[in-house]
């Protein structure tokens, strides 16, 4: 009998992403195929104790949007998104 | 690596830790998300500063952060001597201003306690606690809010060291126009009835750039800007031998009177040239008048949270939310939404018929990033690596580009690189352009990024081309690593701290409208010291802020 911290085989309706921020907190995800991304930003943004509104989720540098789902980005097991946050400027000479 | 356990986010409230897989794979239920595990690369190299700013910075207390600014800034007395000039006391004076910034629009549970005593208000003379105190004031007294605000005004008003242009966005003036005082109640939870920290730091930032105010008064009728030197105020735009007014718009309130400005004529006058007779105060403990300038940049009511162009169902939209348009109020930094959102605009409006626009290639805010990820990347799948970050330009053949865009987002300040491919014909080899309104960024770093990037991008498609049809001279794609030039060109400089976004997207409207189809290299003298003058990068603060309120209007009738 496998202990709780075994982890079970991954189902193929399943794919395990990774969202990543610039200063290179990662989280990974098992997700599955048909679920709206949304839950994954905002299982991010709880993690690392953020607003979702924060972050700028892009794969392969397109905006994702809440209601999208892996299977119509077609993202593949290991992929990765990228989490920015909002940039500003200006600074003193 | 850290290893967490698995959580499963579905069931967390009756099973938080322990997960029966048995059990779970019996049902054959896998949770449709789970988080299988987290890892944070071990704390990066100290950053100029000496300190994780991230870290450091944000431990802070804002009380805490202020004296911080402060030792900062008596340092910055003795910078001269230093062997860096006081760069890194400068970035950790931006640093510390920008999480001044970001807690002021996010006030974070540190801060939190300061809100409870009703009293502290007087106390701190902290435009962001003062303020905070009148959100208060307001939600809890909605009948008597215009009382809550003159409140507000006077004791600010009353205490020196108060940020008046920060109190100039509360006034009740501000709102004179409007009819529906219980809506502003509402409101001033809003950015918008918030105060600009961001002008607050100016000032301060200034305060320490020598200028002193040589009469040590003021003119009450002035507006934003006047604790800057002249030019540092994007809409006064004082410069003697500049005669093209046009090229200054209004800030947009309503739709329906784009250019109509119901500001006095002494309001008006000042958003417009004005005479030298300004006065520059620089002095922060100098009880200052209440003015009001930013009647005009008032909102519209009834506008969208925020706005997706070119549209909502465009596979590559920018979003801009209301609360971004805020980095648009003069003296702002310009943030990544509006940078992006400009440059779309650039290219599917402004220039969609502009036929150097359209072989040209646009990377957003974010792209540069994951270029120096590519390129320094030094695991064994490097190649795997560089295929996915090909993914970014899916679909589009950059050598066959005449022009490649990347703006540079680094220490708070942006700049831009543009890479000129020549023409087939041509055997003059790759260019490329780094335009810095400030000479901020390390040229030489980019370039030698950049240039990593294009080896990389060469060496991948070198692999399937052969002899196919080659994008540029074959003598130049056989050499491509080696031939790069890198040009040297100087740009207009800013004259403030806050208008560098500004410049980066003048730089690509300016390029494209005079670029010829194809650079060779005796083109390069189109961009110069004087290629145009700083007040019409600055202006354009107003014509973004104008066509993302039409934006904004026009969302409100599509819905």
């Amino acid at each position: 009998m496998p202990t709780s911290d075994k982890k079970p085989p991954v189902p193929s309706s399943h794919i395990t992403i990774k969202l990543k921020s610039q200063d290179d907190i990662s989280v990974y995800f098992r997700i599955k195929k048909d679920v709206e991304l949304h839950k994954v930003m905002q299982a991010y943004s709880d993690k690392v104790g953020q607003e979702m509104s924060t972050f700028r989720f892009l794969f392969d540098g397109v905006r994702i949007k809440p209601n999208q789902t892996p299977n119509e980005l077609e993202l593949e097991d290991g992929d990765e998104i990228d989490a920015f946050v909002s940039q500003t400027s200006g600074f003193s000479f | 690596m850290k290893r967490q356990k698995v959580i499963e986010l579905d069931c967390v409230k009756t099973n938080k830790f322990t997960i029966d897989w048995n059990d779970a794979l019996q049902e054959d239920e896998v949770p449709e998300l789970e988080i299988i595990g987290s890892h944070k690369s071990p704390p990066r190299e100290p950053t100029i500063s000496g300190e994780d700013p991230a870290v450091s910075v944000r431990s802070l207390r804002d009380n805490e952060l202020d004296e911080h600014l402060k030792r900062q800034r008596s340092l910055l007395a003795f910078s001269e001597r230093l062997p860096d000039k006081g760069v890194k006391i400068r970035n950790r004076i931006g640093e510390i201003e920008f999480e001044k910034q970001r807690r002021f629009l996010k006030p974070t549970k540190m801060d939190a306690d300061l809100d409870t005593d009703g009293c502290q208000i007087l106390e701190h003379p902290k435009s962001s606690d003062v303020f905070r105190k009148a959100n208060t004031t307001s939600k809890e007294t909605s009948g008597q809010e215009k009382t809550g605000s003159k409140y507000v005004s006077r004791s600010t008003f009353d205490n020196p060291k108060v940020d008046d242009q920060s109190v100039m966005l509360f006034n009740d003036k501000l709102w004179k126009s409007r009819t529906d005082r219980d809506s502003i109640t509402k409101k001033t939870n809003e950015w918008w009835s918030m105060p600009s920290l961001g002008k607050s730091q100016i000032s301060d930032k200034n305060f320490y750039s020598g200028f002193k105010d040589p009469k040590g008064s003021r003119k009450p009728t002035e507006t934003y800007g006047k604790r800057k030197p002249k030019e540092s105020s994007p809409y006064l735009l004082v410069d003697d031998d500049d005669e093209d007014d046009n090229v200054y718009e209004t800030p947009r309130v309503v739709k329906e009177t784009p250019r109509e400005c119901k500001a006095s004529p002494s309001l008006r006058s000042s958003c417009r040239k004005k005479s030298d007779d300004k006065v520059i105060d620089l002095d922060e403990d100098e009880p200052q008048s209440p003015v009001i300038a930013e009647e005009e940049f008032k909102l519209p009511e009834g506008l969208p949270e925020d706005i997706c162009y070119p549209s909502r169902d465009d596979p590559d939209l920018v979003q801009v939310s209301l609360e971004d348009l805020k980095c648009l109020l003069p003296g702002e930094y310009l943030n990544s939404p509006v940078l992006n959102f400009y440059i779309r605009f650039l290219q599917h409006h402004v220039f969609s018929e502009n036929q150097t626009a359209g072989n040209c290639h646009f990377f957003n805010t974010f792209f540069y990033k994951k270029l120096i990820e590519a390129v320094s990347y030094k695991g064994n799948d490097k190649d795997a690596f560089f295929v996915k970050f090909r993914r970014w330009w899916k679909g589009c053949d950059l050598f066959r580009k005449s022009y490649i865009f990347i703006p540079i987002h680094e220490d708070l300040h942006w700049s831009l690189v543009i890479i000129c491919i020549p023409d087939k014909e041509d055997e003059s080899g790759l260019t490329i352009l780094h335009l810095d309104s400030l000479g901020l960024h390390p040229r030489r770093l980019i370039f030698n990024n950049v240039k990593r990037f294009l080896k990389e991008e060469w060496n991948y498609l070198n692999q399937d081309i052969l002899s196919l049809d080659l994008p540029i001279s074959d003598k130049i794609w056989r050499h491509l690593p080696n031939r790069i030039n890198e040009a040297e060109v100087q740009v207009p400089q800013q004259k403030n701290d806050f208008d560098c976004g500004l410049f980066v997207l003048f730089f690509i409207k300016r390029f494209i409208e005079e670029a010829p189809p194809r650079m060779e290299l005796q083109d390069l003298g189109m961009i110069h010291k004087k290629w145009f003058k700083p007040n019409e990068a600055s202006a354009l603060r107003i014509k973004i802020w104008n066509k993302l309120i039409d934006i904004f209007c026009e969302a409100i009738q599509t819905n």
